[in-house]
């Protein structure tokens, strides 16, 4: 997890609207996965990014499926791992697959009482599979928070293959009650299921 | 804060790499020794009655260690795709560095390994995923988060660089004893008994961050 300063909380907020519109996050909610809090509910919208300001807090400018957003700065280049860990916490996903299912965990740890978040899973798979889970709402000063509370969550699929599970950066995030936001730097998993 | 001024350490700890350790011992692959070849897996194995002997066992074990490398720089991701590449083309990538179950029809230039991996390699993505939930914390984590940030700063107190140019990462390979091996600037490979251990963990960390800054 990464610290952001308060002051550019609108920054997140319009990033939140931006992932809002991406393809990913229109897709069919992960079974089992609560739905997405009230984050979402902003009247901000983004006019444009100024790729200057966003450098300055850290943040970089990339186009993602032919939409343009804003991740923190060292996710463009960074590799995709299990548990990744910063300052303010660490954030982790586990897919482990089995018999045309896979099982997956998400969640993240932080270094004060969280008290809202945001968090976003995307998972892909062969033949076109696409799921995406959202979470978010708030947080009675918990210092970790983790999808399911304990165990993992079993999602049946149709096909073998391998499966690639990342958390969504930019959409990922704790408030911290000092005003702090710290983001994801959205840590990945793959697993191969297999047929009967 | 600032975000750039960030460290950062990413632990890797998934099956695939554990499934090919895996098709190396049940097989009985005869792997010669080199560069970055890890120990036994860890626990008992179940037994295989399809196991390679004499030149097949040599054969496949010479190809394994090819796979391997390939496998690894896979995981730590050095040819340039990276973590914004889009999740299909690293799904493709994986599948054409790794193979695809059941036939592997991406080794056929590894007959030996192909042969193997067609035999055990997807039971050796169950042993790696029930194996990694008997290892893991409820919330994901191997290495103690406070000893990390601890060692991130102390080494660039050290090397009086910037905490965002001290980054670094582990993968984890499921194998017996206390095991580590830098594999790259920035890249560790260790046993989970490894980094479950304050004073090894804490080795692996400073190696990882002192080799690993940018």
């Amino acid at each position: 997890m990464r610290s952001i300063a308060p002051r550019i909380l609108a920054l997140a907020a319009s990033l939140l609207f931006v992932t809002a519109l991406a393809p990913g996050a229109l897709a069919e909610t992960t079974p089992g996965s609560h739905p997405m809090g009230t984050l979402l509910a902003t009247s901000m919208h983004v006019v444009r990014f100024d790729a200057a300001v966003a450098e300055e807090h850290g943040f970089s400018i990339i186009t993602r499926n032919g939409i343009q957003m804003s991740v923190p700065t060292g996710q463009t280049d960074a590799t995709p791992q299990n548990t990744v860990g910063g300052p303010c916490g660490t954030s982790y996903i586990y897919l482990t697959g089995s018999i045309l299912q896979y099982e997956y965990y998400t969640g993240f740890t932080v270094i004060a009482p969280a008290v809202d978040f945001g968090w976003s899973v995307n998972i892909v798979g062969p033949n076109f599979y696409d799921r995406t889970g959202n979470w978010g709402g708030t947080l009675k000063s918990a210092r970790s928070w983790r999808a399911p509370g304990k165990g993992e969550y079993d999602i049946p699929v149709d096909d073998s293959g391998y499966y690639d599970g990342e958390v969504v950066s930019a959409a990922s995030f704790a408030i911290l009650d000092n005003g702090e936001v710290c983001y994801s730097a959205g840590p990945s998993s793959r697993t191969y299921v297999n047929y009967p | 804060m600032m975000a750039s001024e960030s460290w950062r350490f990413s632990v890797g700890f998934e099956e695939i790499p554990n499934a090919a350790l895996f098709v190396r011992d049940i097989m009985e692959l005869d792997v010669p020794p080199g560069f970055m070849i890890p120990p036994h897996v860890a626990g008992p194995l179940p037994v295989m009655d399809r196991a390679f002997h004499g030149q097949e066992a040599r054969e496949a074990g010479s190809q394994w260690a090819d796979w391997w490398h390939r496998i690894l720089n896979q995981e730590v991701l050095k040819n340039g795709v990276t973590h914004v590449t889009d999740q299909r083309t690293r799904l493709a990538h994986l599948a054409d560095v790794v193979g695809v179950p059941p036939r592997f029809v991406e080794l056929a230039d590894y007959p030996a390994v192909q042969k193997a991996a067609q035999t055990a390699f997807t039971a050796g993505c169950l042993w790696a995923g029930d194996m990694r939930r008997s290892l893991l914390s409820p919330n994901g984590e191997l290495f103690d988060w406070t000893l990390t940030r601890e060692v991130a700063e102390e080494v660039a107190r050290t090397l009086r660089v910037g905490l965002g140019r001290v980054q670094a990462q582990a993968i984890v390979l499921i194998v017996e004893g206390i095991w580590w091996q830098r594999f790259a600037p920035g890249i560790i490979l260790c046993s989970p008994a490894a980094a479950l251990n304050p004073m090894i963990a804490r080795d692996i960390l400073q190696s990882g961050f002192r080799s690993g800054f940018s």
